[in-house]
């Protein structure tokens, strides 16, 4: 393939800062120097172009850079998985090797995870540094994420049209349809009442984890399965799972492990069953996958990344502080901005 | 002001909601409690104990179990209480809505929007914003996910017709205010490409997180039937009284000033605010659907349920939007996810 034809996407979360002798590309794991100490702001201009959709060759003329120093960026950006080729397929409705597909999510999925556990929320419940009510909250709206495998795989399943997929997803959801018991156990262990905590509303940061999924299963069963496929896969490196229940145990649970064994349970359950192996199960059983449906099902699954940050943050906001946990009705923010002008 | 109906008043087994914007600074004998729209001097019963009861009322105890903590009558604190339900700082969650008639609980509804929705624009979005110091990526990225916002008028408003129930006015009522709306994200697309940014790129960039789960909220409650879908215009259009074109001006004019980068997308918004005052959105279809009558007691504690939880939506949505487009060297557009099959 000829690098000119290319059209380089950086990736979505990255951000580009100007140097006085290039630029910076950083994202929230990852942070690379540019040299382009003759034109700089041509380095610049190119970056900031490069939405995947104007080819290398357009991108090196228009900005001024050189079609040589343009593709020495690409390639730079590449090395550190920030860039992709987001050239138009020349025909969306081809079918895509199924086993690549998975393969492709597979590597995804193992980047974004590493993201997602690297928020705030993941280190400090990981490091112990988190407030009870925190450690609290997080188990709470664990427990409400779970609880709702009855609100969205019945969706999935209802609106899928082929046969053989829609016996996975009933399978899948036979065997998920009462792990609330796990963190029921746990909430108990932890002091809580069960009662209370399922009057309360799920956070609206959890409902957007919900309804996100619920969207993706009425729109394909493919995007909903990469979705899945995502959430499982977290279980999928068993002994970082394994791992981050001890810690959790070591920091939050003095009661013998009451609180934090049923979330373990759970976990190795899920392992037994083989969840992690469903998208490669819809994938193989669904006949033909195309180009944009593919597509389609990882910008999906992307999205369902950041609604997990987006709830992580949630709980973090929210729950730190004591007062989340008192009373009968929730006080959710705003709080007043301590940098506003008075 | 118009007195408050009988239901309305607070009682010893109200259960009193602050607003969350209200700020309470003891004084000698009394508290002063303040927001941004009003200023309150509250005594009756000693300024230390209402520096304590006031932050308290968060809608889960009753004014019965809060004056017996304090070793107060009912009745004291009642008078207390009161002047603040009367400017509209407090309401009662635990208010009567099974028995009253359908225009009572229009009220109490369009109260409780009022209150919660206040408390909106104290989030420092909007606190920046008004300072002016928001950076030009956070006041385009408004814009941007803003137009998103306007054009999810195309997936919640076609699902909310969809799923009534109320007979074929109401559906027929539904339908008038969505074609109305179908294209107004074009105001906004238009007014950011005349801010420098490339229609196709708008187009082609996702909605934060934030936005998405506002829309998929949205979505939830239009397919939940004509009370949560009307419940959500009385979130959206909370003052039941037409905007005043003038304010309106002068609002924008402001943000030109403080941000002329913008000019043009706040064009959009004004034009935009100007046609909702032209074709009455002020009366919402919450408001026609009481007036039609007939909502029963599940379907008006859903209703209480819709408002609580579209603002926190709404909430996240403005925390989004300052997060994500505050973060030096952030895209403006976003850039689309696009993974190599």
């Amino acid at each position: 393939m000829n690098a000119s034809e290319a059209f380089p996407l950086i990736a979505p979360d990255a951000r580009i800062l100007l140097q006085p002798q290039g630029c910076r590309v950083e994202t929230d794991d990852v942070a690379l120097d540019i040299r382009a100490p003759r034109d700089p702001a041509a380095a610049g201009r190119a970056l900031a172009s490069m939405y995947g959709d104007t080819s290398a060759a357009e991108l090196a003329r228009d900005s001024g850079l050189g079609a040589a120093d343009l593709a020495a960026i690409c390639a730079a950006l590449a090395q550190e998985a920030m860039l992709s080729d987001a050239r138009p397929h020349a025909d969306p409705a081809e079918p895509v090797d199924g086993e690549a597909f998975v393969a492709l999510c597979a590597r995804a999925f193992a980047g974004w995870k590493q993201r997602l556990f690297g928020h705030p929320l993941w280190v400090a419940l990981a490091e112990g540094e988190a407030s009870r009510p925190l450690f609290l909250g997080w188990l709470i709206e664990n427990y409400h994420l779970i609880e709702a495998a009855t609100v969205r795989l019945p969706v999935a399943i209802a609106a899928c049209a082929h046969p053989v997929v829609k016996r996975h997803f009933v399978k899948h959801f036979r065997e998920e349809f009462d792990h609330h018991h796990f963190f029921r156990q746990s909430l108990r262990a932890a002091g809580l009442d069960v009662a209370t905590v399922e009057a309360r509303p799920p956070l609206p940061g959890t409902m957007a984890v919900i309804n996100h999924m619920r969207a993706c299963a009425r729109r394909d069963s493919l995007s909903y399965a990469a979705c899945s496929g995502f959430l499982e896969s977290t279980g999928e490196d068993h002994q970082r799972a394994r791992e981050f229940f001890r810690r959790l145990g070591t920091h939050f649970d003095s009661g013998a492990g009451a609180i934090v064994t049923p979330l373990a349970e759970h976990a190795a359950l899920d392992e037994d069953y083989g969840h992690c192996g469903m998208l490669a199960l819809v994938v193989g059983a669904g006949g033909t996958v195309t180009h944009g449906q593919a597509r389609r099902a990882l910008a999906d699954a992307h999205a369902l990344v950041e609604a997990l940050e987006l709830w992580s943050t949630d709980i973090l906001r929210h729950y730190d502080g004591s007062a989340a946990l008192s009373g009968a009705a929730r006080r959710y923010r705003p709080v007043r901005d301590p940098e506003a002008v008075a | 002001m118009s007195p408050r109906r009988e239901s309305l008043l607070l009682h010893a087994h109200s259960k009193p909601l602050l607003s969350a914007d209200a700020i309470v600074r003891p004084g000698i004998g009394q508290v002063t409690l303040e927001t941004p729209d009003f200023l309150c001097e509250i005594g009756g019963v000693g300024a230390g104990r209402l520096a304590r009861i006031l932050p308290a009322l968060d809608g889960g105890r009753t004014i019965a179990e809060l004056a017996a903590d304090e070793h107060l009558s009912a009745a004291a604190m009642l008078r207390s209480l009161e002047p603040l339900a009367d400017v509209g700082a407090l309401i009662d969650i635990a208010a009567p809505f099974e028995e009253i008639g359908d225009l009572e609980f229009m009220d109490r509804v369009m109260q409780e929007c009022r209150l919660r929705t206040r408390a909106l624009f104290q989030q420092p979005f909007w606190q920046r914003l008004s300072a002016g110091s928001l950076p030009p990526p956070v006041v385009l990225g408004w814009g941007i996910e803003f137009a998103h916002f306007v054009e999810s008028a195309n997936a919640y408003m076609p699902l909310g017709i969809a799923s009534c129930r109320a007979g074929a006015a109401m559906r027929e009522a539904f339908a008038r205010h969505y074609v109305e709306e179908a294209q107004h994200s074009e105001f906004f697309f238009a007014g950011l490409v005349r801010c420098g940014l490339r229609r196709s790129r708008l187009e082609a960039a996702p909605p934060l997180a934030s936005t998405r789960a506002l829309v998929n909220q949205l979505c939830e409650f239009a397919m939940m039937g004509a009370a949560p879908y009307a419940a959500c215009f009385a979130v959206m259009q909370p003052t039941q009284e037409p905007a005043d074109a003038g304010q309106v001006t002068a609002f924008f004019q402001d943000l030109r000033e403080l941000y002329p980068f913008a000019a043009p997308l706040f064009d959009a918004f004004e034009g935009h605010a100007k046609i909702d005052i032209e074709l009455g959105h002020e009366v919402t279809l919450f408001e026609r659907l009481c007036r039609t009558g007939g909502l029963d007691a599940g379907e008006r504690r859903i209703v209480l349920q819709v408002v609580a939880s579209l603002v926190e939506s709404f909430t996240l949505f403005f925390e989004g939007i300052l997060d994500s487009y505050s973060k030096p060297g952030v895209a403006v557009p976003r850039r689309p996810v696009v993974i190599g099959v």
